[in-house]
């Protein structure tokens, strides 16, 4: 009688250990709950809004997917909202992937602010811009832009409006300053070359030229110079002033 | 049984119609505002350029642009276009653009709103879009723009003028001994 009492009690408390048990693995299952509540990958779209996503320029981006480094990718993000409630729209953040993995951010950019309030049957379009930088030239890289928004409750949400790998192509059409610049130098130096080469050998030739046929300094007879050619006045200037080289002259004749 | 899982099909064939008729034929409209002008400057020209995108595969219908509350008169003047202009349909994934010229009438910041556009779907639903908003902008003073961009005649003027007595002067000295001696040759050779 005495054992089957205690065997009772036991089995009460077994009883009473797997409920608490119980509630503690419930508890654990709440949390669970609340923590994937607060994690940013499960935020996902609102069922009442409808994105559309349009390149303007490069305008052939939306069917290539082909930029150019060094030159502006602008971009618009339309916003519909369907729903009855208020939505506001926070902001975007465009972000360049390693195209093998796109957990790998490569570049960041500056997210661009709205805060603009879109109301029921209501759209709204959004703009952003960036340049990819030249050292991108000629790789693939994943592009994600996603849009951050919330409605009237408070609730957030994410959209993915553009997740895909773009080409990053060499800028040709631009005049590259550098290259441009280098060129006028190189001319330039070419010139000075050609022209100091020139003036070296017409060098060489006169002294060739002279071992050949010497020419005698002979000064300046009076029968020789014609004075005709020259203005009456300005001879006159010249012998009136007593300059030394003149008075030379008087003194030999 | 049967008619149950054909039933379920049916009405699954029929949401991911409805589905996929909402997310992609319906025009979408994607309008932008945004300015040519890289400076906007008090008593000259300012060029605001709106582009309107149809970025879905039914045109848009009756695609009216009105933009007529974003530059007050008493702060504007309208040199060329309209602020409010319509456009019969915009076909599906081709755009319009659309560009008015303002003058500024006075300098300071000045905030730039967003343009309404509206137009009908093909099944003749009325939708309200806005643009971009280009944001707070600084109106230049037409003084501080002179300052910087202005092509200042005078004073390259002034500078002719200094630096005319070591140039034209000379120059002048040289003519007048030229002359002097091409005259004489010229007398000799008659």
């Amino acid at each position: 009688m005495f054992s089957s009492k205690l065997l009772l009690a036991l089995l009460g408390c077994l009883a009473i250990y797997a409920h608490a048990e119980d509630a503690v693995d419930g508890e654990i299952l709440e949390e669970t709950v609340t923590k994937t509540d607060d994690d940013d990958l499960t935020i996902g779209p609102s069922p009442d809004a409808s994105l559309s996503f349009l390149f303007v320029s490069p305008p052939d981006a939306n069917a290539i997917n082909e930029v150019h480094s060094g030159k502006p990718v602008k971009f618009l993000i339309g916003f519909q909202n369907r729903g009855e409630k208020d939505f506001t729209v926070k902001f975007s953040e465009t972000s360049l992937r390693y195209p093998m993995d796109f957990n790998y951010h490569v570049q960041n950019f500056t997210r661009g602010e709205y805060n603009r309030r879109v109301s029921p049957k209501e759209e709204v379009t959004l703009d952003y811009g960036f340049f990819a930088h030249e050292s991108f030239a000629g790789r693939s890289l994943g592009l994600v832009v996603n849009l951050h928004y919330e409605d009237a409750d408070g609730k957030y949400y994410v959209n993915n409006v553009y997740n895909q790998t773009i080409n990053i192509l060499e800028d040709d059409s631009a005049f590259n300053h550098e290259t441009g610049f280098l060129l006028i130098v190189l001319l330039g130096i070419a010139v000075l070359i050609l022209y100091f080469a020139n003036q070296f050998l017409s060098k060489l030739s006169r002294k060739s030229g002279l071992q050949k046929r010497p020419t005698q300094e002979q000064g300046t007879s009076s029968a020789e110079v014609d004075y005709e050619w020259i203005p009456r006045d300005a001879l006159k200037e010249k012998k009136s002033p007593g300059s030394p080289r003149a008075r030379k002259v008087k003194k030999a004749e | 049984m049967f008619a149950k899982l054909a039933l379920v099909a049916l009405l699954s064939a029929v949401a991911y119609t409805v589905d996929v008729e909402t997310q992609t034929t319906e025009a979408f409209i994607l309008a932008h505002k945004s300015p040519l002008s890289l400076y906007a400057v008090e008593n000259m020209d300012l060029v605001i350029e709106y582009g309107i995108y149809n970025n879905g595969d039914k045109p848009a219908k009756k695609v009216t642009l009105d933009d007529r509350h974003s530059f007050p008169t008493q702060s504007f003047d309208i040199i060329k276009g309209l602020l409010h202009v319509h456009f019969e349909s915009v076909g599906a994934r081709s755009n319009v653009t659309h560009s008015v010229v303002v003058r500024p009438r006075a300098f300071g910041m000045f905030n730039y709103t967003s343009a309404q556009v509206s137009y009908f779907t093909e099944s003749n639903d009325l939708h309200v879009a806005y643009t971009n908003t280009p944001g707070e902008g600084y109106i230049y003073r037409q003084k501080e723009y002179d300052r910087k961009f202005s092509p200042k005649y005078i004073f390259f003027v002034v500078f002719a003028i200094v630096v005319a007595p070591t140039t034209l002067g000379s120059y002048l000295l040289f003519l007048k001994s030229k002359s002097r001696f091409e005259e004489f040759s010229k007398k000799k050779s008659q």
